[in-house]
Parts: structure tokens; C-alpha cells; sequence
């Protein structure tokens, strides 16, 4: 089939031959027919005019001189015509092939199944080795794949003789294929779009664009004149990358509220949306709660994210708590009172006073009054992790002090002690006690002094002194240049504290009643472990004096431990507390040698990093090189790798996770070759465990 | 002297030439001048007319369908009038030669007339060689034989000096005779042969003095 420029340069040139044959006639001096070589000039200009417009309307630039220009200029546009008609019948033959890949038969019968899938497999193999012809001649007859499957399924041997040739000659595997399906059978899905190549022509417009639905758009920085962007971000589209429609859908399922409330703050809810990890994860565990730290209010619907709520309704919207143990009852100023007369009675508590419960969950709320969190009933997976700093900085300040369990008195004790409570204050009491001398302490009256108020105020304050103290201490320790000297020479001195965060309440703990110490200060170092990691980012920028070697903030031993508080030191925005008397600071050695050895070692561990952390830490990457194939076949898509960065910056234990195919193995070869600076736990480098995402873009 | 018939078909080639330009950008679809297309058409139409004239008056029954023919034509009619001039000098020479034999020359002195009459001989041996001569490409100056001593015996040497040049390089003895001559010495006499005669009749005349 000739062009159209052809066709009018074959026009041009019967005019003209025309007007030649009278010019031949002229040159030889022989009359003409002036009529004739009028009208076919005129026939010739018109024709003239008529391939200047074709020519102009596939190439607007063009221009020529001449009759070897123009034929060389019209054989090119053919030319290029001519790849694009064969891009065409490449394209439409993939796009089915990627129409049946992406699609599945289903018949009642499993056998039946197999073999429809089987010939559905060789249609495709038929159709890929059709495309994959250079010159593809093949004109595959029928509609668009979408509806291609359906056109075939109704093709009926008198009407459609002419197709069905068509088909059973070029592509017999297909016929095959549409020959014993039936439009039923079949279960379309989602295939890749591809891109056609455009040929090259100045005046062609580029063509659009269109990304593969099911993979979210990441912000990525744009790509490069290759083909390709890489890019280490999360797995996960950020909020103001507008992910794909399905993807969004998914995001809004995961924070889908039964009882959805406009009284929920908009706050709230954008933090919801900046929160794409969980609803990532939400894809998986779609009822899950993949936000423990927000929280919902069962009354009144709303999420909050903080640690205080405050419910428009009269009950505070929380959650039931789940099985709880009953709650013991303890009279709030009960104190064993000391009756001389009965002597005997052990302190009984008042009964006039509210009772006072150790746990929340059967107190009356108060309308209005701001609830705050406590130990919430851990029903759901996610609860259980590491709390904020906050979190725990409120149940310490609410965690009662544990006090002896104090029998239950009898009736007419309790009033006894309760009146004599009133009339007694502690300082009284102390007196009686001292008065009763030996006998009372015999006796075992003691203890009800020591649970009253005013005593236990008293110690706590002294507690915290001490902690105060210590942790004063320790920085001065850490400030002074010969660290370790220091260490050594005061080996009775408080060391350190290692961070800032919750630095009262381990060093309370184990300050505290002494059978409990030990246990306390060996859970220190791993609440601090977890709270170190938690610093990584925090610590990352403060530590200029070790450039290559990332340091996390965990306390271990004494002279590590000194180190790290000594590059903490420009955070730390507390006051200088008060410094220990000698007696207490010669008894808080012993105390740290237990804790320096029970802390355990960690730079055998492996950590695991964010790919965002990871991509900070990068020195080296290699680019990977786009594969032919997929080039060809025009696909694109990120090839998500799980890799071990080893202790040398080296990329090692690469796996997939998730990815095409064809690009997969060109992904792996170039992150191979990518270098980091070695991540460092304690000074000493480790391993670290991250996702890399390499993005193929094909560009335009 | 060009012949007529290349001179015509000369513009005619122009003039179509000028056509074809236009026509060849036609073929490669580029604009033309409309005005000057149909300018060089008509000229064309003028020549091709006048070419057609030169060639019916030389050959009226002449035909032809194209420009090779044409072409052809013209180069017979280019040879006929090649020949036609050649023979008109042929016949020129012929006829001087004749005159110049039938006379003599008279003088008082017996000794100058026998000089005067070898030179006259030698000049008709000139001339009667070069009528021989196939190619006859040297023109004898002058007008026809009866007159020609005439002219010859007046011409001047500052006036005339191109033609005694011509004639002192083509016809060197019958420039030595006329040199020598007075035309009061001349005494005419009866040519055997006329002028008119074919190219034979040269040959003949040739072979008359030749016997002489």
C-alpha cells in the first residue's frame, strides 16, 4: 500500500509528463497545442501544491531543492511511516499477549482449566515471538486486546471468513486458543501498559505517558537522560505523592472507624495520613490496628494521637478493657494505727476514706475532666512495643510505690485506727513510736509508720535527690577529659548516665527497695538499648568528632558509656543536680559495677536500618544498566531488594522482594557494587539490615 | 559566418530552457514563477516559428517530428549550403583564372611584357589549384572575372591594406601579378569556359592549362 505522497508524486508526474512531451515538441521546433500545455500545467502545479501540503503536514520544517531531495525526503517519511505502522502491529500483538498474561481461565472442570490455560500459554508464546519479529508484517486482525477476546469469541465462520483466514495462517496458536474458549471462561486482570516508541520526527508530538496502575509513585527525583531513576525511600508512597488509585483505596480502608465522627481533628487525621508504614501494613491486616499510639475513642469516635483526649460526650470514649484483674482496694491514707490499748492491732486502714484502686479501669470518670492513659489492656498484636518516652514518663509518675500488703482489720479496729488517725498526725505517731521504744518495734508497729504519707513524700523526695545526684555526677565524670582516669580513680563514683531519657526512673528503681535493684538495672540497659535506637537519627547529627562511624546512643560499659554521655553533653538541658554526699556515693559503686556487668555486648548484633537511614549512609553507587529486553518490551518498575550491608560498607545477602522480572537481575548487579559507610554500635561496626528500591523509568 | 539555422534554433534552445527550469521545479513540487513560465513559452512559440521558416526556405518539402530530426535537417541544410558557398568560390577562382588566360598583357618594352605575361601565367596556375582544391575554404576577394583586373589594378595600399593581406596570404602569385600590372597593359581576350560550369568543368579548365 503506497503512501499518499506517493501517490501524489505519481500524479505530479503524469501532469508533467505531459507538459514535457510539449516542451520536446517546442525544443524540436514543431507546433503545440497551447490549450494542452496550459491545462496541464495547470494540472502540474496543482499536484505540486498538493505534495508540498503532505509533506508539510508530516514534517512541517522540511524543504528541499530539488527533485533527489524531495525523493529522498518523501523515502524517509515512508520509511518512518513505514516503523511506525510495524511498532503498531508490535504493539497491539504484546498488548494481547500482556492482556492474556495478566488473565486466567476458569471452568467448572479443572482439566478442562489446564489445558484452556495451557493453549492460553501458547497463544502468548505465539504472540511474544510474533512482536519480537523485526519486521512484523503480521497484521493481527480484531479490536484492541481489551475487547479482542470478546471479538474472537463471536467470530463466525461465513461472516468472518476473512479474519478467520487471517488468523489460522499467521497465528494458529491463537486460534487455536480463541477456538476453544468462550467469552465466560475468561477472568481479565490488570495488565502493564505499554509504551510505544515513537519515531523520530522533529515535528511528531512526544507521546503520553501512562504509569503502570498497581505500582504506586514514589517522589523520586526526575529522571535522568537514561532510562532510569533509583531511588532507596521507603517502599511506600509518601503523603504528598498522590499514590494510585488502588494503593489509596487500600490507605483509606486501613483507617476506616466504624462510627466515623466529624469531632475528629483534623490534626488527627492528617497525621494518620503521614503515617504510610502502617497503612502499608494495614494492606496486610486490614481489621488490625496498625496504630497503637493512636488511639480511638469508643464514645465519641474520635482518634487522638496523644496521650490526652478529651471526650465531648459524658463517658470517655476508651476502650473496654480486656480481662483485668480485679483491683485491690487500698484505703488511700490508710495507715496502721497505733493503739496502745488493743496492742496489737496491725495498722488497719480507714474505711472512711474513698478507697483508692490500683488500677484505673473501674474508677468512675469525672465528665469533662481530662483522662489520662493508663496501662491500657494489650488485646491487639501491635500494642505490645516499645512505649514513648512520655508514656512511660506518666506511669512512672502515676505508678504507685509498691507498699506491703496490709491485712485487712477488723471492723472495729479500722474505726479505732481511723479516729485515732485523726487525732494522731505522723509526727505524733512518730513520738508514740519512740515512746513505745522496744516494744513497739517488737511489736511490728513500725510498719504502719512507714506507710504513711507523709514518710513515703519524705523518701520519694530523698530519692530523688539521689538520682539527681548521681546523674550530676556522672556528666562531670564524662566532661572531664581523662575519662577512663576518672573512672579509675573514683572507681566509688557515679558514672554517667548514658542518656537523657528516663534517666530518674531506672536509677529510682534500683534505689529503691533493695531486693529489686538488680532487677531493675538489668532492665535499664534494655529499655535503654531500645531507646538508644530510637536516638539513632537524633545522635546522627551530632556526632561530628568519628565522621565514618555511626555511633547509637547505648549505655554499656563504663568507659563506653562515658564516651557517649560525653558527646550528648550539648543536648543536655537539665540543671546540675546537686552532688552526693560521700557515704552515697561510695555506696552507688558497687551499683554501677553490677550494671556495667550485666549490660550485655552488642556489636555482635545486626541492626536494622531504614532505607531512608541507609541512603544517608551511602558513599558509592553504581547506576544499572537498563536490559535490552525490557527496553524493548517497554517496562518499567521498581525492583525492591533486601541487602546486609556488612561491616566494611559492602552490600552482601542481596535478595528479592519484589520486582519485574526483567529487571531484577540488572538491579542486583548494580547494588552490588554500591558502598556505605559502615554502621557502628559502640564504636564498633556492624551489620545492617535495609531495603533498597531501584526504580526503572523509561524515558520518553 | 554561423549559419542562420543555428542561430535560430540557438534562441529557441533558450527559450526552452528557460521552460524546462520551471517544469523541473514543478517535478519537485516547488513553487514556479507563473509570468515567466508562460513569457518563455511564448518566445519559444516565436523562435520554433522562425526556425520553421529558415528550414521551408531551404528545403520546403522538409519534415521532421523531433529535435533530432530537426536536428539532422538543419546539418544537411548546414552541408548543402556549405557546398553551395564552396562552389561559388570554386567558381569564382575558376572564372578569374579563365579570364586571365584569355587576355595578355602588352607592353613597349618585349622583355617587360614576357615578365608581366609569366606572372599572369603563374597567377592562373594559382587560381586554377586552389579551384581544384576539395575544400575550398579561401575566398577570392574582389567582384566577378570581367571587372576583377579592374579592381585588383585601383587597389590602394593604406585603404585596401586588409585585402592585399588576404590576397598577398591566399593567392600570392595573383598578387604578384597584379602588383606588377597596369590596366592600361591588360588586353582582353575570349574565355573558352563560363564560370557557371559544375566542378568538372574545373578540372577541365585545369587540364586545358596544364596542356598549355
Amino acid at each position: 500500500m503506497s503512501s499518499p505522497i506517493s501517490s501524489a508524486l505519481a500524479k505530479l508526474d503524469g501532469s508533467l509528463q505531459t507538459v514535457q512531451s510539449q516542451v520536446e515538441f517546442l525544443r524540436a521546433g514543431l507546433e503545440v497545442n497551447d490549450s494542452q500545455l496550459s491545462y496541464s500545467l495547470a494540472d502540474a502545479r496543482q499536484n505540486a501544491a498538493v505534495v508540498r501540503d503532505l509533506i508539510r503536514a508530516e514534517r512541517s520544517d522540511a524543504s528541499w531543492d530539488d527533485r533527489g531531495t524531495l525523493d529522498y525526503l518523501i523515502h524517509e517519511l515512508e520509511v518512518a511511516a513505514h516503523e511506525q505502522r510495524n511498532e503498531q502491529r508490535r504493539m497491539k500483538l504484546l498488548e494481547l499477549g500482556d492482556e492474556f498474561e495478566a488473565g486466567a481461565v476458569r471452568h467448572r472442570s479443572e482439566a478442562r482449566t489446564a489445558a484452556l490455560n495451557s493453549l492460553r500459554q501458547e497463544a502468548l508464546q505465539e504472540l511474544r515471538a510474533q512482536a519480537a519479529i523485526p519486521e512484523q508484517e503480521k497484521e493481527l486482525p480484531g479490536p484492541d486486546a481489551g475487547q479482542w477476546l470478546h471479538w474472537a469469541c463471536n467470530l463466525q465462520e461465513e461472516k468472518d471468513a476473512d479474519a478467520l483466514t487471517c488468523l489460522r495462517t499467521d497465528f494458529p496458536a491463537l486460534d487455536h486458543f480463541a477456538g476453544e474458549m468462550e467469552e465466560s471462561y475468561w477472568m481479565p486482570g490488570e495488565r502493564i501498559r505499554r509504551i510505544p516508541i515513537q519515531p523520530s520526527s522533529p515535528s511528531r508530538p512526544a507521546a503520553n505517558v501512562r504509569r503502570p496502575p498497581e505500582a504506586p509513585t514514589y517522589s523520586s527525583p526526575p529522571p535522568s537522560p537514561g532510562d532510569y531513576t533509583r531511588s532507596s525511600q521507603n517502599t511506600v508512597a509518601r503523603a504528598d505523592t498522590p499514590p494510585g488509585g488502588n494503593y489509596a483505596a487500600a490507605v483509606a480502608r486501613a483507617y476506616e472507624r466504624p462510627s466515623a465522627s466529624t469531632a475528629v481533628p483534623s490534626e488527627v487525621r492528617r497525621s494518620e495520613a503521614t503515617l504510610p508504614q502502617r497503612g502499608g501494613l494495614a494492606l496486610v491486616v486490614e481489621p488490625a490496628e496498625v496504630q497503637p499510639e493512636i488511639k480511638t475513642c469508643e464514645k465519641c469516635g474520635a482518634t487522638y494521637s496523644d496521650d490526652y483526649h478529651v471526650c465531648p460526650a459524658s463517658d470517655l470514649g476508651r476502650r473496654a478493657p480486656a480481662a483485668v484483674a480485679a483491683p485491690t482496694v487500698v484505703p488511700r491514707t490508710a495507715y496502721p494505727t497505733v493503739d496502745k490499748s488493743k496492742n496489737g492491732g496491725n495498722g488497719a486502714s480507714s474505711q472512711k476514706e474513698a478507697p483508692v484502686s490500683t488500677s484505673t479501669a473501674a474508677v468512675a470518670p469525672v465528665p469533662g475532666t481530662v483522662e489520662r492513659p493508663s496501662a491500657q489492656p494489650l488485646a491487639k498484636p501491635f500494642d505490645k512495643k516499645a512505649k514513648t518516652r512520655k508514656q512511660r514518663r506518666a506511669e512512672a509518675a502515676l505508678a504507685p510505690v509498691p507498699v506491703p500488703e496490709i491485712p485487712r482489720p477488723k471492723p472495729e479496729e479500722e474505726i479505732a485506727a481511723s479516729e485515732v488517725e485523726e487525732k494522731e498526725p505522723w509526727t505524733q505517731k512518730w513520738q508514740t513510736l519512740q515512746e513505745s521504744g522496744a516494744d513497739a518495734l517488737s511489736e511490728g508497729k513500725w510498719r504502719s509508720f512507714l506507710v504513711a504519707p507523709e514518710v513515703l513524700a519524705v523518701a520519694a523526695l530523698l530519692l530523688l535527690v539521689v538520682v539527681g545526684s548521681v546523674w550530676m555526677v556522672r556528666r562531670r565524670h564524662t566532661s572531664s577529659s581523662p575519662v577512663v582516669t576518672a573512672e579509675t580513680k573514683a572507681p566509688s563514683s557515679i558514672p554517667t548516665a548514658p542518656t537523657a531519657n528516663a534517666d530518674a526512673q531506672p536509677v529510682t528503681a534500683a534505689n529503691s527497695a533493695g531486693s529489686t535493684s538488680k532487677n531493675d538495672v538489668q532492665s535499664k540497659p534494655q529499655d535503654q538499648n531500645a531507646a538508644g535506637k530510637t536516638n539513632t537519627n537524633a545522635a546522627q547529627p551530632k556526632d561530628t568528632t568519628t565522621p565514618p562511624v555511626q555511633v547509637l546512643s547505648v549505655p554499656v560499659e563504663a568507659p563506653k558509656t562515658t564516651t557517649i554521655a560525653k558527646r550528648e553533653e550539648p543536648a543536655a538541658t537539665d540543671a546540675a543536680p546537686p552532688s552526693l554526699p560521700g557515704a552515697m556515693a561510695s555506696n552507688m559503686g558497687p551499683l554501677v559495677k553490677d550494671i556495667s556487668a550485666n549490660v550485655p555486648k552488642l556489636a555482635g548484633q545486626k541492626l536494622r536500618v531504614s532505607s531512608g537511614v541507609a541512603q544517608g549512609q551511602l558513599l558509592r553507587q553504581v547506576n544499572p544498566q537498563y536490559p535490552p529486553q525490557a527496553r524493548q518490551e517497554r517496562v518499567e518498575g521498581t525492583v525492591v531488594l533486601q541487602a546486609v550491608i556488612g561491616k566494611d560498607g559492602s552490600v552482601r545477602n542481596l535478595n528479592i522482594v519484589s520486582g519485574p522480572s526483567l529487571l531484577t537481575k540488572a538491579a542486583m548487579e548494580a547494588v552490588k557494587q554500591w558502598r556505605y559507610r559502615p554502621f557502628a554500635l559502640n564504636g564498633e561496626p556492624v551489620e545492617a539490615d535495609t531495603q533498597i528500591n531501584v526504580n526503572f523509568k523509561l524515558g520518553e | 559566418m554561423s549559419s542562420p539555422f543555428w542561430s535560430a534554433l540557438g534562441k529557441l534552445d533558450g527559450s526552452v530552457h528557460t521552460i524546462q527550469s520551471q517544469v523541473d521545479c514543478m517535478r519537485a513540487a516547488l513553487e514556479i514563477d507563473d509570468a515567466k513560465l508562460s513569457q518563455s513559452l511564448m518566445q519559444a512559440r516565436r523562435e520554433g516559428a522562425l526556425l520553421r521558416d529558415l528550414i521551408r526556405a531551404e528545403r520546403p518539402d522538409a519534415k521532421w517530428n523531433d529535435r533530432t530530426e530537426l536536428d539532422m535537417l538543419i546539418h544537411d541544410l548546414e552541408i548543402a549550403a556549405q557546398e553551395r558557398r564552396n562552389q561559388q568560390r570554386r567558381n569564382k577562382l575558376m572564372d578569374l583564372a579563365s579570364e586571365l588566360e584569355a587576355g595578355k598583357v602588352k607592353h613597349r618594352f618585349e622583355a617587360r611584357s614576357s615578365a608581366l605575361n609569366a606572372l599572369r601565367l603563374e597567377a592562373v596556375k594559382e587560381l586554377r589549384k586552389e579551384a581544384a582544391a576539395p575544400q575550398q575554404e579561401k575566398e577570392l576577394p574582389g567582384p566577378d572575372a570581367g571587372i576583377w583586373l579592374h579592381w585588383a589594378c585601383n587597389l590602394q595600399e593604406g585603404k585596401d591594406s586588409l585585402v592585399l593581406a588576404n590576397l598577398n596570404k591566399d593567392f600570392g602569385a595573383v598578387e604578384r601579378f597584379i602588383g606588377e600590372m597596369e590596366e592600361s597593359y591588360w588586353v582582353p581576350g575570349e574565355r573558352a569556359n563560363s564560370s557557371d560550369s559544375s566542378l568538372g568543368s574545373a578540372k577541365g579548365v585545369a587540364a586545358s592549362f596544364a596542356s598549355r
